[in-house]
């Protein structure tokens, strides 16, 4: 058996049969090696997204500010994100909603273009492209969950149809506009285009107002009219 | 010692168990989770709110920041239809058929996803540049010098990695089912010379 600490004596010492049997004595340990190798793992797998320091989120923030739109010259050398595609110019904000809500402004040009609307983990939690756009003009508030309710009593009343209002479920992400190129020559008119985008904080409703708004939506008809309806109605059944 | 050598083994095998099969799973995916034929690779969670946390792992990793799969895929090669890692020393075909979409490219990136540079200024072809041969093929030579019809420069010294970008699968079978799409509709990657 072992009783020095030195690799030349387990040569001289241990055949291979020894070897073997020290292996099987040790069996206990290769499970737990196996069981924590799993466990590893999947903290791992995890962790990653929210360890990674190199994500999109930490690549765009090296080049830009939050809540204005920034234009991407097409087929860059040294892109900011790996594998942007080089016939496809791209418009990028980094949206924060902690201060304010936010609003695009963007103009369809194509069928192939499209707005998405990340979280801060890359998750895609709205899209739009211009073959499912009804009219090539739109306007989206994105607006946080917590937020809502005073949005959707507000804003909605009074921009009507012209606004759609996206929730976010954080209060970071990304909006990336996408116009795929039908050529190079096209490049400087798709550029043009795109500038046309825009990245807007909108100052959030005050929560009073909103409350306001909301309770002038709910009252139920005046009980003057409802009495008059039913004197009319008691009118109509005496005649008869 | 006995007890100590085996903790040091345990680790070992701990951390190398754990940690290389992350890695190799979140970097080249599985069956479950990615799909697409021949050297073609798509993540099919990729972008989605419910996407598993292998696919949202490898998107942080590579710091890539896809679109939902439901509108748009992005199949990545990085060898050819032999499976020999592509390379800018070798000369390929990629032979194309028509994909029914709203928009798809084929562009060449090095290892780190960046482009390479050419005095062309080329990158990538798209369903808006392609003809169609008579054969109903849409053929793309990628090569480091200079060829005849639709040249893609690969340059040198490089890995390369081909990317085959679909925005809006336009059947309802290819937006509901990312499978219908299908190994034989996905381009061809033949190596002509070295």
């Amino acid at each position: 058996m072992l009783t020095r600490f030195s690799p030349r004596e387990w040569r001289i010492h241990f055949t291979p049969r020894e070897w073997l049997k020290e292996l099987r004595s040790m069996w206990p340990w290769l499970v737990a090696a196996v069981f924590c190798g799993g466990v590893i793992h999947v903290v791992a797998v995890l962790a990653l997204p929210y360890l990674a320091k190199r994500d999109a989120w930490a690549r765009l923030s090296e080049i830009s500010d939050t809540n204005q739109m920034y234009l991407l010259p097409v087929a860059q050398p040294n892109p900011p994100l790996p594998y942007m595609a080089p016939d496809v110019a791209y418009a990028f904000c980094r949206f924060d909603l902690t201060k304010n809500n936010v609003q695009i402004q963007a103009a369809l040009g194509d069928s192939a273009w499209n707005v998405a609307i990340s979280g801060r983990y890359g998750d895609n939690f709205y899209f739009v492209s211009g073959a499912e756009a009804k009219r090539r003009e739109w306007r989206l508030l994105i607006v946080p969950r917590a937020r809502l309710a005073e949005e959707a009593s507000t804003e909605q009343s009074e921009e009507g149809e012209k606004q759609r209002i996206v929730i976010s479920p954080g209060m970071t992400g990304v909006i990336m506009v996408q116009a795929p190129l039908r050529g190079p020559s096209f490049a400087d008119d798709t550029l043009d285009a795109l500038r046309k985008t825009a990245c807007v904080p909108v100052a959030i409703p005050d929560p009073a107002q909103a409350a306001l708004a909301r309770q002038r939506k709910a009252v139920p008809p005046s009980p003057q009219r409802r009495s008059r309806s039913r004197v009319r109605h008691r009118r109509h059944r005496r005649d008869r | 010692m006995k007890n100590l050598i085996a903790f040091f083994i345990f680790a070992i095998m701990s951390l190398i168990i754990g940690l290389g099969s992350a890695r190799s799973m979140i970097d080249g995916g599985f069956s479950l989770i990615t799909r697409g034929g021949g050297p073609w690779r798509a993540w099919v969670n990729a972008g989605s709110e419910f996407a598993d946390p292998y696919t949202k792992a490898h998107f942080a990793r590579s710091g890539e920041l896809p679109i939902t799969s439901a509108s748009g895929l992005t199949f990545t090669a990085t060898t050819d239809n032999d499976g020999s890692r592509l390379t800018s020393d070798c000369e390929y075909e990629i032979i194309a058929r028509p994909l029914t979409a709203l928009w798809w490219s084929i562009a060449v990136f090095d290892e780190e996803g960046k482009l390479i540079p050419n005095p062309a200024g080329r990158y990538a072809f798209s369903n808006q540049n392609l003809t169609i041969l008579l054969d109903g093929t849409q053929r793309i030579t990628l090569a480091p010098t200079a060829r005849p019809g639709h040249w893609l420069p690969s340059g040198d010294d490089h890995y390369l990695t081909l990317q085959l970008r679909i925005i809006r699968p336009l059947t309802i079978e290819q937006q509901q089912n990312i499978d219908s799409i299908g190994a034989q509709n996905l381009p061809y990657i033949q190596r002509v010379k070295c």
